[in-house]
């Protein structure tokens, strides 16, 4: 029997994230000396799985009122790789670290807008309506993080003597961007548990938790970073799964 | 009697005790061959049913003929609302109706000629030909006898004054030596047979029913269809859910997310009711594969809430709800 398209791209799609994650680790393992291989098999990795995503995407009719969401998700993936873009491009073009904060930080800020859009219009179209335990685990899960935030990320940012007025700014913003979302999405897939749309935005939550764990890392971990930094890993994985979730999401609506 | 009485099912039973709705969905599920009779005092009303469809109707009193098919249906119905009298049915085998069909929609080969002028052993020959369908009738002043032919085979023969088949077709003979007999024949082949535009009666106010009684579920139906989709909840493949559906499969039709009769209803309001929920199963259950099942149960309920509330003067649909008991459905 045939494998299905939909097992097929996401062969493809793990392929897509182990080429540069072998690299990363032949880099590490001192077995390749050239590092600029890992952004360029990075940047190859994004684009084509961006194509893909918005291949499957212009499939779907525009007939579905949701489409319009998606579109926003589509336009922050395109957003995120113009700014990843922008980001590997002082280490591949010009062999020097990227400046923090810089260009490629605007295109990250509007990835953060783009995906909120996405989950506001959701959960208005949707009408979503939570009952009482629903309400309680959701209220559980934001004080959870919220806590975590606050003590390990924002107070230590804030003390921070290291760290300039607008790379403070941008590191909460970032990190409670990823609160913010992660939340958001976090209450769609409360509602629509079970159903095939709801694991699509368990990629989009496991997404942004990539991204939230790459800008901890970023932040207080390889805040002296150098080109094939560990936390691109999880920004790359993130980028995949977003694409993947868009593809996924476009397949339920794609005309058989 | 103007159409044989076949194979008794019941007799003389009081219309209050028979569903007419139900008896008449029937008909058209099944297909069903035969005559249904209404007896009020010495009227009496036969309505004869080919292939589930009614072509002839007779309302008669003591042998003369008060009114034919859609004015006999009105006596029938307005009889049967007054709960008046009593009503027969009976089966037949389907080939006796074509022979009994065409003394209303053919022409005559011979008509109420005197019978001494023809010889009976020529006019059998010429009924039983294969692929032909024949009628002899013979009328004198006590009675008429009706001989039918079916595709070459002598289907029997029956006398107006009683109803009843018999197969002893040497009789015929005997009804030709008879002086004031008149002999009338009727042949066609069976090709010619099914190119009769043979009419359908209507029992107007039970199959208008039936049909406005789907329509307002279907209005409901819609109704919820597009409460999902302006909450961006819609359904892919529309066709897959009336697919193998008896009734509703051939009769409705989705176009633009919304269910339209496309053809009448052939069915009984309890296997149409059972289909109507079926198809909202279905619906709920092709978007719970999506959306998942709490959410879509969630959404469910305040689509019915809210068609409640918008429908709430339309007395007949709120109660058709209520009976169906949609608000409960499980899927």
């Amino acid at each position: 029997m045939s494998m299905s398209l939909e097992r097929r791209i996401s062969i493809f799609f793990l392929i897509l994230f182990m080429v540069p994650f072998l690299i990363l680790l032949s880099i590490e393992g001192k077995l390749l000396k050239n590092e600029s291989l890992y952004p360029l098999f990075y940047e190859i990795a994004e684009i084509l799985s961006l194509i893909i995503a918005i291949y499957y995407f212009s499939k779907i009719g525009g007939v579905w009122r949701g489409w319009l969401g998606w579109l926003f998700v589509v336009l922050s993936l395109v957003l995120l790789f113009i700014a990843d873009f922008a980001w590997n491009f002082y280490p591949l073009f010009k062999g020097e670290e990227t400046p923090f904060p810089g260009i490629p930080d605007i295109f990250y800020v509007l990835f953060y807008v783009f995906a909120f859009v996405f989950l506001i219009y959701f959960i208005r179209l949707l009408g979503l309506e939570f009952d009482v335990s629903e309400k309680f685990l959701i209220l559980l899960i934001s004080l959870l993080f919220l806590v975590l935030l606050v003590q390990g990320v924002l107070i230590p940012v804030l003390r921070s003597q290291e760290m300039t007025i607008l790379s403070k700014i941008l590191n909460i913003f970032y990190i409670v961007g990823d609160f913010i979302l992660i939340i958001l999405a976090f209450m769609l897939i409360v509602k629509l548990w079970g159903g095939k749309v709801a694991k699509n935005y368990s990629y989009f939550i496991l997404a942004v938790f990539l991204i939230n764990i790459g800008d901890i890392l970023f932040t207080y971990i390889f805040r002296d970073f150098k080109i094939s930094n560990w936390a691109y890993i999880f920004y790359l994985a993130s980028f995949l799964l977003l694409a993947y979730s868009i593809v996924r999401e476009s397949l339920l609506h794609i005309s058989k | 009697m103007k159409f044989p009485l076949g194979q008794e099912i019941y007799k003389r039973t009081p219309v209050y005790l028979i569903n007419l709705k139900e008896l008449i969905s029937w008909f058209r599920l099944e297909r069903f061959n035969g005559v249904l009779v209404e007896e009020v005092s010495n009227v009496n009303t036969q309505v004869l049913v080919y292939d589930g469809i009614i072509p002839k109707a007779f309302t008669e009193r003591n042998g003369e003929i008060l009114a034919e098919d859609s004015n006999a249906i009105e006596i029938f119905v307005n009889d049967y609302l007054a709960r008046n009298g009593f009503l027969s049915l009976f089966s037949y085998d389907k080939e006796l109706i074509p022979p009994l069909l065409i003394l209303y929609f053919s022409t005559p080969n011979i008509f109420r000629e005197e019978s001494y002028l023809f010889i009976p052993e020529r006019l059998i020959e010429d009924s039983k030909k294969e692929n032909s369908i024949s009628h002899i009738l013979i009328e004198n002043s006590e009675d008429k006898v009706h001989f039918l032919f079916y595709d070459g085979k002598f289907k029997g023969y029956y006398s107006e004054k009683d109803g009843i088949i018999k197969e002893d077709i040497s009789f015929l003979s005997e009804l030709f030596n008879k002086s004031d007999s008149f002999i009338s024949f009727y042949q066609i082949s069976c090709g010619e047979f099914h190119k009769l535009n043979i009419p359908s009666l209507k029992f107007s106010f039970i199959e208008e029913e039936i049909t406005k009684w789907v329509e307002k579920l279907l209005e409901y139906v819609n109704f919820i269809m597009r409460y999902y989709e302006s909450h961006g909840m819609y359904i892919e493949n529309t066709n897959k859910i009336l697919d193998g559906l008896n009734i509703l499969c051939s009769s409705l039709v989705c176009l633009d997310n919304k269910f339209i009769i496309k053809k009448e209803i052939m069915g009984s309001y309890e296997e149409v009711e059972g289909e109507i929920v079926e198809v909202i199963r279905r619906i709920n259950r092709e978007l719970s594969d999506l959306w998942g099942e709490k959410f879509v149960h969630q959404k469910y309920i305040q689509g019915y809430k809210k068609f409640i509330e918008e429908y709430k003067n339309d007395k007949k649909i709120i109660e058709l709800l209520d009976e169906i008991n949609l608000e409960n459905i499980e899927f």
